[in-house]
């Protein structure tokens, strides 16, 4: 009888082993397997046999290795996919998109032109923008 | 492996655009996705694209991570569903030719065993057992998952979680001549 019960506690502990050999049981179950641990050498032997081969395991996949350039491959493909959701985007989007970039084009040309001028509003801007020439006399 | 704190701020910052949150979490993740492909779809090139395939549905779907999963659980589970997609349409490609295919080397050698450094001796080992239970040993064993996550990606019972378990074990300790006595 004792034994029949001994043989159970083995039967339901052992299936938590390979468990409490990884480092993941909590709570109830661990303590539960820490108690029957202390008293059961059998199964503390298969803790063992259960840690030797999770090491096998771990030295048998860390031998294997991706390929070299993978990171830059896939990186590659992520621009692409960027590039793909621009050309995604509703055909409105896409306008209102372009609208931008011609805008800050012109924003940009026009600074550039100002720059390369000395920053000084210039006769024929002003007179576009209806501002008196006499206000700029002696300036430009 | 750890409480994925880290995994979790990562995959936020990509979220978020962060193209160098995401080379980290590449640099974190690729061998350990690659190893777990490998030991799904046994083909190192496809392996590979998988690798690729993953990280890049990170990227796209980093805004629809749910921050109370465990972030290694929903990597490894956007990496099982792409490689068994790839597994499923390579089997249905090349079906007529798959069983005259030489085995992969990698993964199924034929040298003897005992003649063989312990990684070899496991990997051969490993490619013997039934592909659920060569899964459920290495997310274990290597990945560090509890019977709870790995019911959960495989998308099985946590009882056969722990039947597979007890199987693969027996087999495995079979294969190696573990038992000393």
């Amino acid at each position: 009888m004792a034994l029949g019960l001994s043989l159970g506690r083995c039967r339901k502990t052992r299936e938590l082993l390979p468990w409490y050999a990884n480092g993941t049981l909590a709570g109830a179950e661990l303590a539960e397997v820490e108690r029957h641990l202390r008293r059961c050498r059998r199964c503390h032997a298969e803790v063992e046999e259960l840690q030797k081969l999770q090491a096998g395991v771990a030295q048998a996949l860390e031998e294997l290795r991706p390929a070299e350039g993978l990171l830059e491959q896939t990186m590659a493909l992520i621009e692409a996919e960027v590039g793909l959701e621009i050309d995604a985007l509703p055909r409105a989007e896409r306008r209102e998109l372009k609208r931008l970039n011609f805008g800050l084009f012109v924003l940009g040309f026009s600074l550039g032109v100002a720059y390369e001028r000395g920053r000084l509003p210039f006769e024929a801007e002003l007179s576009a923008l209806g501002l008196p020439l006499a206000r700029f006399k002696g300036r430009i | 492996m750890g409480d994925g704190e880290h995994e979790r701020g990562l995959i936020a910052q990509i979220a978020a655009g962060d193209r160098e949150a995401w080379g980290r979490l590449f640099q974190a993740y690729a061998a350990r996705i690659y190893r777990y492909a490998l030991t799904l779809i046994r083909d190192r090139s496809l392996a590979e694209e998988v690798v690729q395939e993953t990280m890049l549905a990170i990227w796209k779907s980093a805004r629809t991570y749910a921050s109370g999963a465990q972030p290694s659980t929903w990597i490894l589970g956007i990496a099982r569903h792409k490689a068994l997609d790839k597994l499923r349409r390579e089997w249905q490609s090349t079906q007529a030719q798959a069983e005259q295919a030489e085995p992969d080397s990698e993964i199924e050698p034929e040298r003897e065993v005992a003649q063989q450094l312990l990684g070899e001796r496991v990997r051969a080992a490993l490619a013997k057992l039934p592909a659920e239970h060569r899964e459920t040993v290495v997310l274990a064993f290597y990945h560090g998952l509890s019977y709870r996550e790995i019911a959960e990606l495989m998308g099985c019972p946590e009882g056969t979680v722990k039947s597979r378990m007890f199987y693969a074990k027996e087999r495995l300790r079979a294969l190696l001549e573990l038992e000393e006595e």
